[in-house]
């Protein structure tokens, strides 16, 4: 019954490529609305039974795969159908031309039940085949849209992760051969501590952290995710670097990990989210402000590994998908309508759904209670003691204020321009559902921490804007032409390099 | 600029065999090496060494753009119907037609089925991969 | 006799040099490729048994079959990321025109 998740919309991307031999490409809309749909049907049955394994096939776990669903994944394919539901209905119809609405349809579903796959895979090559369907489904999704450097922010971004994928190979290999399994249950039973297998899971925490996004090696992030279109943004935000944290989870929940390893993540944690919060506060661009509130988020998730809490790690990462998913739809819908992305010209003040929506999500992200973003920042900071607990809630000021900015700008009188009446709905209902499921899961209101929060946010914002940081341009690290992208991508692989070299000699000795 | 007279002879009348050895990789998959990635490819090779020695538009006129998209739809939905048909037998791709004399072709079950879908699949997704460039570079 | 795997990393490593210092986009297309070549004969290297024989109705111990299977799907992923890249390619040049 669990493939079934992943065998529906798979079903039907296929149906959707046969379509155009037959003649017959309008009904492509509605086999891509029942394909986004189908696994709602099942998960219903798979929820009352957690946790819920079996090996596909009926085989032995020797020589099986096996799939599972238990209260680490539940979280992932949550926010994944959530998202997904979402996002599709906000797609369907008129989005794309006719003459390509077909292919964007079919890997659209491929990406879904690409995900789907890799959330529920319990056998290490099955997780990473899942991960490379998403991953090069995405690719493809980034090279459609129409900006002006979209194609050359898709080769980078396929060039990394793909290097990235080839070194988690490489320590799927070195551990098949110390241990002789690839099932994470039987690697957790024979396991027998060495070197090598240390040097392989250095290996695979840094080629999930590239895949991931998390600050030294984050180079490729902000052009593909603000050079997308906004629903396709909101997916590779929200989803799509969900699926290494995933593979992180699985890492710790079977591997021992050493005191230094430990220290290494929660170091380039607290460093990832103060770099994306500096560089978000000097953004004018307002699709790269949300992709350097990623990069930072992202350290968020792997302060969770890093403190060997995988369970808040998955809260908050849920948590991530719902507010970033609804900020991209929201915002982008007000950039593609206004036909520029420069915040200074954009504003809401004639929508007042899409006002609320924007207001809602900002409140999430900033970790106000009663909404999810507080659920998660809860269960994260119960691990942590001491001078940690100041510096984290410090990162959350800083989120605020930043968003305070955002918000402000998007305050100013712009001209009147109107809006289609579905996409305000969808980006309310995001921002609503924000607010529902922390209400759920966290029925806590803590006023007078969030209120002096809030407070000192304010604070900050006007100390800041005195300052001129605002005005502050940031003139780009390479010039945009085609000449020079040889070159930058040889500046980053050199910086990956030394990266890997720094963190193997510094965990072998 | 056309090849010279040897060249086309000799692809039109190698490239039947190679459609040949590709059957029987596709069919006999269980039992030797073979399978159905490498009959894909080889399949996929014997159209292209067509393309390379007479020209893209003569080929084209051959085998048409709707029916290799066609061939590569009708076997993807076979694929993932083998799989959730097999659900009625016990779980998901369960063997249900295992049994029969040791080293013989109806030993598999549904293996060699579904090595014939990958097979066609993946030879003509690289067929249609290659029309689809060329169509780029022929317009330059 | 020179290791399989050892071999491999070689191979892995001249790949990531090529990276870092060839400028043509197609270059760095074709470096990727070697990368993938060096990971399949290391992992290859890992099944190798010595003296064992063809896993198909074996006589005495057999070569680890498994690896093999592993990497004809590593290779399907590579050709596949391998097209799409080089149809990337030309749409970059073809938009500088």
């Amino acid at each position: 019954m669990i493939p079934l998740l992943v065998a529906s919309p798979l079903l039907f991307a296929f149906i959707i490529s046969l379509l155009p031999a037959l003649g017959k490409e309008k009904l492509s809309k509605y086999l891509f609305l029942i394909g986004a749909f189908s696994p709602w049907l099942f998960i219903s049955s798979i929820v009352q039974k957690l946790p819920l394994g079996e090996v596909v096939g009926g085989w032995e776990r020797i020589s099986g795969i096996e799939v599972m669903v238990d209260s680490y994944s539940l979280p992932f394919l949550v926010a994944e159908l959530l998202l997904f539901t979402f996002v599709a209905v906000y797609v369907y119809g008129d989005y794309y031309p006719k003459k390509s609405e077909n292919k964007v349809y079919g890997i659209l579903l491929l990406l879904h039940s690409g995900l789907l796959g890799a959330f529920i895979s319990r056998d290490l090559f099955n997780y990473y085949i899942y991960m490379e369907i998403a991953s090069v489904s995405s690719f493809a999704l980034v090279a459609i849209s129409k900006e002006k450097g979209a194609k050359k922010a898709a080769f980078r971004y396929a060039l990394f992760s793909l290097l990235a994928s080839y070194i988690f190979i490489l320590a799927i290999g070195i551990i098949y051969l110390k241990t002789g399994y690839l099932n994470l249950f039987l690697i957790k039973e024979n396991l027998v501590f060495s070197k090598e297998i240390n040097v392989a899971l250095v290996l695979a925490f840094s080629s999930l952290i590239l895949k991931s996004g998390v600050f030294p090696l984050h180079f490729w992030l902000p052009d593909a995710h603000s050079k997308a279109d906004a629903p396709i943004s909101a997916l590779l935000s929200g989803l799509v670097v969900k699926a290494p944290a995933y593979g992180m989870i699985l890492l710790i929940l079977t591997f021992p990990i050493s005191t230094l390893m430990q220290n290494i993540l929660i170091i380039t944690a607290f460093l990832s989210m103060f770099f994306g919060i500096a560089m978000a506060l000097i953004q004018k661009n307002s699709e790269r402000l949300l992709a350097y509130h990623t990069v930072s988020q992202m350290g968020y998730v792997l302060l969770g590994i890093g403190l060997l809490n995988p369970l808040a790690a998955a809260y908050y990462a849920m948590a991530h998908s719902l507010f970033k998913g609804g900020l991209f739809l929201s915002v982008g819908t007000i950039a593609e309508h206004y036909g520029t992305r420069d915040l200074e010209k954009l504003s809401y003040r004639h929508n007042k759904f899409l006002m609320v929506a924007i207001a809602l999500l900002s409140l999430a992200i900033g970790g106000i209670s009663p909404f999810i973003g507080a659920f998660g920042k809860f269960m994260l900071v119960k691990e942590i003691d001491g001078l940690l607990k100041y510096v984290f809630y410090a990162g959350g000021i800083g989120t605020l204020t930043s968003f305070i900015k955002l918000n402000y700008y998007l305050l100013k009188r712009g001209e009147k321009v109107p809006f289609p009446f579905k996409k305000e709905v969808v980006s309310l209902s995001v921002g609503l559902l924000t607010l529902i499921t922390g209400i759920y899961f966290y029925p806590h209101l803590q006023l007078v921490r969030d209120l002096s929060f809030i407070f000192i946010g304010f604070v900050l914002f006007y100390i800041l804007k005195k300052l001129g940081l605002f005005e502050f341009q940031l003139s780009p690290f390479f010039p945009d032409t085609g000449s020079k992208l040889g070159r930058e991508i040889n500046v980053y692989m050199l910086f990956l390099g030394a990266f890997l070299l720094f963190i193997l000699f510094n965990s072998i000795h | 600029m056309k090849m010279s007279l040897i060249v086309r002879t000799t692809t039109k009348l190698v490239s039947p065999f190679l459609v040949t050895y590709s059957t029987y990789l596709m069919i006999y998959g269980h039992l030797s090496p073979g399978g159905g990635f490498q009959a894909g490819v080889i399949l996929a090779v014997s159209i292209i060494l067509l393309i390379t020695s007479h020209g893209y538009k003569k080929v084209r006129k051959a085998f048409k753009f709707w029916e290799v998209q066609l061939i590569e739809g009708v076997s993807g939905v076979f694929l993932v119907s083998l799989g959730i048909i097999s659900l009625l037998f016990g779980g998901f791709f369960f063997n249900f037609l295992r049994g029969g004399p040791f080293g013989s072709l109806l030993s598999g079950g549904i293996v060699p089925l579904f090595n014939i879908g990958v097979a066609l699949k993946v030879g003509a997704a690289f067929t249609f991969m290659f029309y689809i460039l060329l169509r780029w570079v022929e317009r330059d | 006799m020179i290791s399989a795997e050892f071999t491999g990393i070689i191979i892995m490593l001249i790949g990531m040099y090529a990276l870092m210092t060839k400028e043509n986009l197609i270059k760095l297309v074709l470096s990727i490729n070697v990368v993938s070549i060096g990971l399949v004969l290391f992992f290859i290297g890992t099944g190798y048994i010595e003296g064992g024989d063809v896993p198909i109705l074996p006589r005495s111990t057999v070569v680890d079959p498994l690896p093999a299977t592993l990497m004809l799907t590593t290779l399907v992923v590579d050709v596949a990321i391998t097209s799409l890249a080089l149809a990337l390619v030309l749409k970059i040049r073809r938009e500088e025109e």
